[in-house]
């Protein structure tokens, strides 16, 4: 099962790099979505900066990281 | 000592069989009839591209034999006793809502439209706030009509889903609940709806593991 296989399946040509367009939907649910598990028992738990790290890590993509990413999602791809 | 959570099954389903590897880190917490999967950490771990595929991979292996409830990145309890707790005091709903992704990925469609309320239109100038309001009317009610097409063309194949719409933008989210066996007719249909809609550019991904459908308190 890979995360990747259907964004894979885009026909070419379009604007968006798919590694882009995965990069944000991974953002969009590891830190957006899931079981928050909040009270006294919790160090930690959604309060990460959503914005800021979805804005960091997806500029970071379209520029130097993008490379890097779609290495890793060619990588997950085979 | 903490533990990192990475998601959350039933207890029988829990063990590995034939051979599946957790890896060196990942260990099983159970609970009555629920079990998390963790591992020993120092902290919080900074949110970057490499820590959330991290995560992503293993919920991702963990994922391919049984139903689980991705944990959310970042979750980090005190102890052990800490997470047997969070599954003893949470486990109506967390048996719930295990219940309601048995057997399902998420899949998610991204739609992007040009955008009315962002378009350089000279002919128009000046434009005034009106204008701009008037335009951002029409980016919703585009949004809007697409998340209507997408509904209609997969919704015999999906058993939950949202949408989000972001007028500003022009991009329409949406995420399903598919069970395993509908993964390609949904997929055809999303194709399907592409060629209908020349104008929209639609983007499948996943399968993922049921992140926006696992916390019961969201729904």
């Amino acid at each position: 099962v890979s995360a990747n296989v259907l964004a894979a399946q885009r026909p070419p040509g379009r604007s968006i790099a798919a590694a882009e367009v995965t990069l944000i939907d991974l953002v969009d649910r590891l830190l957006g979505a899931g079981i928050v598990i909040q009270g006294d028992v919790t160090l930690a738990a959604a309060d990460i900066d959503l914005v800021n790290v979805a804005l960091r890590l997806v500029v970071g993509s379209v520029d130097s990281v993008g490379h890097d990413l779609r290495g890793q999602i060619a990588a997950r791809a085979s | 000592m903490p533990v990192y959570l990475y998601a959350i099954c039933r207890a029988d389903r829990a063990e590995c069989a034939n051979g599946e590897s957790l890896g060196e880190r990942v260990r099983i917490v159970t609970s009555n009839d629920l079990a998390a999967f963790v591992s020993d950490c120092s902290g919080v771990p900074v949110a970057s591209e490499t820590s959330l595929w991290d995560h992503e991979r293993i919920v991702e292996a963990l994922m391919a034999t049984r139903d689980l409830l991705p944990a959310r990145f970042g979750s980090v309890l005190e102890s052990d006793l800490a997470v047997d707790r969070v599954l003893a005091d949470r486990r109506s709903e967390l048996t719930d809502a295990l219940r309601h992704v048995a057997g399902a990925v998420e899949l998610g469609v991204r739609a992007a439209w040009t955008t009315a309320a962002g378009e350089h239109r000279p002919e128009d100038q000046p434009r005034g706030g009106l204008a701009y309001l008037r335009a951002r009317a029409a980016d919703q009610e585009r949004g809007l009509q697409i998340a209507a097409e997408l509904d209609r063309a997969v919704g015999a194949f999906v058993r939950d889903g949202r949408t989000r719409i972001s007028a500003p933008v022009a991009t329409l989210t949406a995420t399903y609940l598919v069970v395993r066996s509908q993964i390609d007719r949904f997929c055809k249909r999303v194709e399907l709806l592409r060629d209908q809609l020349p104008d929209v550019e639609l983007t499948c991904s996943g399968p993922w593991p049921p992140y926006s459908f696992a916390d019961p308190g969201a729904r």
